[in-house]
């Protein structure tokens, strides 16, 4: 089957700039709304937590709190929580980290239930429940890794540029912009909580796209040289190059989002009962990073390239054409 | 080449990668022969995991006039001390899962503002140390919490080998305790504060004296580094010569931070060094630099034991304890599902390929080894893609050369036409992720996105030298094959007859 990549530029370009646009809108809605762009998680997010501290003498293991935190919170209708346990000197430490927006009638109501049960063991063992607004701050580290991520944007800029063309340059350039921004919109968008690792995938989908960008451009060059003495029309090039390294990008893309699967997999097993707010993030970001880049390098990126080519085209056109006016109006 | 030479060959390189499979993979119990080892750590288990695996220390930090429902049951439950328990009732009020000093209530707003800008001075001073994930939060206005990622290995952390937790965890409790300092630079004539007294204050004007703090190392040897201001120098100078000849120690309020020089002496240049390990350095540097920047913490903090050092509590990893062991299979998974491909679909000469999946596996585990790579969610999938990228490249060359034999050329001939044809379609493809690994590693300096760098500049160099590695070993092994065609799973053309 033959796509024909190049004559559904405006259908691309929509359903891009109409990801996008959505969003980046909703985002600044939430930010405006619930406190935040994104949907931070882990160590950015505002959340609840119940924390349950407990003494060994009163409290043998760490199961048998647990048990009592874990009957509370189904009795009170909290199903959704992150769970983490911690050896201090007396005993040990549960906390269960809920999502901001859970009830807080609901919390108190299992408080009350845990501190309850917690007091038949003895007086030493506690419970409470604190609100918790992480300080999104860092910005050491989140300045750096844009700068980084826009750098090796500008590099792959440049080595396009040097061994295919400028046309293709600006291709490369516009793709890996809008697959960044696809990737940070649809983030956006899902509310999946995002954490550090969001910059990082931010960096696997730069990744992957200039993997998936090669094979496009090395196919065209090929495709361009291999051409018998004819001139051939730009736009077909792309399509046969595009159709040509589908399998390469679908290949790429999709082993990614694979090892994501099989990785979510392993933890679904691992992790008992199933944390999603835990889970769900990393893969998730995962396999968006390879969705994004396929969808920006395998469809855009062809139909794209003889655009910024015949704009390209005109511009160098329109250059030389200069000196030669200025010249006849200097006669005239 | 010849059979013999081949098989030796080939023989050679199995054994080695046995070997090393074996030390990389096998954790063993109680070596005989190894002089008093309990246990042999796997280089798998002793690579440095992120907090997605092995879980965050973290700390409740309490300012003064607050304390924990914990602290405040305690006393007021301990039916033997009444005295106390009307104090406490007297003293503090509950807000939300702490009680607090009815006397910083008066001006609860203005409390809690100074909280909450504490928390941002802290939450920048935790991003200069370049931790994969760290958080700040504070938590009912009244207290931080402060989250670090433990980055223990494996091995470390299912307790293979406790020394190394320890330490660990020791490093990370120095890092919350001295970033967590409240007060202004002090430079006095004692160990303890109480008995000692000031030499250069807050008086003085002393913090703008510097010009700024930072880590400093070179051959493996780190110090702090203060570099003073021109006026500074002078300054020190005048005061050092002309006042003291006892040992000095530096101070942040009223905590020594155990660094000391002699006065009584000039200095000889702007440069004021202290010789200390890179992590206690960077804590220092960065605690420095961010007061001589002016940025105070308005409170004093402490954790609930009240200790000078920050006890952290380690907990385990949200993902759950399997998470490593989670993440291994996935790699393994993915190792076994690359070799049983290349071998159905090319035979023996997916053999080669599996065994150049092995090399590119065991290089990564090594690299990660040696240069202490942290690996988390994402470097994993980074490394994956590198797998995939040394798997494509292969297979690429793989079918030129299919092509090429279709096209009726010998192997050899096929093999050197396929290579020269591939060659700058895979050279680009490394070149440009080379460049943009090595971009985000150097740029990102720190964090997640580092070792994601990190690790794909590693995968893109060994994708490209096994790919060439491949070529001599798929030489080596076909001459030990009668039918070279069938070696590599290609069908030979028919000649025609006619």
């Amino acid at each position: 089957m033959t796509i024909k990549y190049s004559k559904k530029i405006h259908l691309f370009t929509i359903i891009s700039v109409a990801l996008i646009v959505l969003g980046f809108a909703l985002g600044t809605v939430f930010h405006f709304l619930s406190g935040n762009f994104f949907n931070y998680g882990g160590e950015y997010s505002s959340y609840k937590e119940v924390v349950v501290t407990y003494e060994i003498v009163e409290f043998k293991t760490e199961e048998e709190v647990k048990n009592i935190c874990v009957k509370a919170f189904g009795d009170s209708g909290i199903s959704n929580y992150a769970y983490t346990y911690g050896k201090t000197s007396l005993g040990g430490e549960l906390t269960f980290r809920i999502n901001d927006t859970a009830d807080q009638t609901k919390i108190d109501g299992a408080v009350n239930a845990i501190e309850t049960e917690l007091r038949k063991g003895g007086d030493f063992s506690s419970v409470t429940s604190r609100d918790t607004k992480a300080v999104i701050g860092g910005e050491h580290v989140l300045v750096f890794a844009s700068i980084a991520l826009a750098t090796a944007v500008a590099f792959s800029f440049i080595y396009t540029a040097i061994r295919f063309k400028f046309a293709a340059a600006f291709t490369a350039i516009i793709i890996h912009l809008h697959n960044l921004c696809l990737y940070a919109a649809i983030l956006a968008l899902c509310r999946v909580p995002v954490t550090s690792a969001a910059m990082a995938f931010g960096a696997l989908v730069a990744i992957i796209t200039a993997i998936c960008l090669t094979f496009i451009f090395s196919g065209i060059r090929g495709n361009l040289k291999a051409d018998d003495g004819k001139k051939p029309a730009i736009a077909d090039m792309c399509d046969t190059s595009a159709n040509g390294v589908f399998a390469y990008n679908v290949c790429v893309t999709a082993f990614v989002a694979i090892v994501a699967i099989i990785a979510f997999a392993a933890l679904a097993i691992s992790v008992i009962p199933l944390s999603p707010i835990a889970i769900i993030s990393p893969v998730f970001s995962g396999i968006l990073a390879a969705a994004v880049a396929f969808y920006g390098c395998q469809f855009y990126a062809p139909a794209l390239f003889p655009a910024t080519d015949k704009a390209w085209t005109a511009v160098k056109t329109s250059v030389k054409k200069k000196p030669a006016s200025s010249g006849k109006a200097k006669n005239a | 080449m010849g059979k013999v030479k081949s098989a030796i060959i080939t023989a050679l390189l199995l054994a080695a990668i046995l070997i090393l499979t074996l030390f990389a993979t096998v954790s063993l119990p109680e070596l005989p022969g190894s002089n008093g080892v309990d246990r042999y750590n796997s280089f798998i288990s002793s690579i440095r995991l992120g907090s997605d695996f092995t879980g965050e220390a973290y700390a409740v930090l309490y300012p003064a006039g607050v304390i924990s429902v914990a602290d405040y049951n305690a006393v007021v439950r301990d039916e033997e001390n009444e005295d106390s328990k009307a104090e406490y009732e007297q003293k503090y009020e509950r807000r939300g899962g702490v009680y607090v000093d009815k006397d910083k209530l008066t001006d609860e707003a203005a409390f809690k503002a100074s909280v909450q800008s504490d928390a941002e001075i802290l939450s920048d001073r935790f991003s200069e140390k370049g931790y994969t994930s760290y958080s700040v939060a504070v938590q009912d206005g009244f207290t931080i919490k402060v989250s670090v990622p433990t980055n223990f290995s494996y091995a470390a952390y299912k307790g293979y080998n406790s020394g190394a937790k320890s330490v660990d965890l020791t490093t990370l409790s120095h890092a919350v305790s001295y970033l967590t300092l409240s007060g202004s630079l002090d430079l006095r004539d004692g160990e303890d504060y109480k008995t000692s007294k000031t030499v250069i204050g807050i008086n003085d004007n002393f913090e703008s004296w510097f010009a700024h703090a930072s880590l400093y190392g070179i051959g493996g040897t780190y110090a702090v580094h203060l570099e003073l201001t021109d006026e500074g120098f002078e300054k020190f100078n005048q005061k050092l010569t002309g006042d003291t000849s006892t040992t000095l120690y530096i101070y942040v309020g009223e905590n020594n931070c155990s660094l000391q020089f002699s006065g009584g002496t000039a200095l000889e240049g702007k440069d004021l060094m202290f010789q200390l390990s890179r992590d206690y350095s960077q804590d220092y540097a960065i605690l420095f630099d961010s007061v001589i920047r002016g940025n105070h913490l308005a409170n004093i903090y402490s954790d609930e034991t009240q200790s000078t050092a920050v006890t952290l509590i380690s907990a385990s990893p949200v993902f759950g304890d399997g998470a490593a062991i989670a993440l291994g299979v996935t790699v393994l998974i993915i190792i076994v599902a690359a070799i049983v491909c290349s071998i159905i679909k090319y035979r023996l000469l997916g053999v080669v390929n599996s065994l150049m999946v092995l090399i590119f596996a065991l290089t990564l585990i090594t690299s990660a080894l040696l240069l202490n790579i942290q690996i988390t969610v994402a470097g994993a999938l980074c490394a994956a893609l590198g797998l995939a990228l040394m798997c494509f490249t292969n297979f690429r060359v793989f079918e030129a050369v299919r092509k090429e034999t279709k096209a009726g050329r010998t192997l050899n001939a096929s093999v050197k036409v396929g290579y020269k044809k591939t060659l700058f379609g895979i050279l680009d493809l490394h070149l440009i992720l080379l460049g943009i690994s090595l971009i985000l590693t150097l740029v990102a300096g720190s964090g997640e996105l580092f070792c994601c760098g990190f690790i794909t500049f590693i995968s893109v160099v060994a994708s490209y030298v096994i790919y060439w590695f491949t070529r001599f070993m798929w030489y080596v092994m076909s001459s030990l094959a009668r039918d070279k065609y069938a070696f590599c799973g290609y069908a030979r053309e028919e000649e025609d007859d006619d």
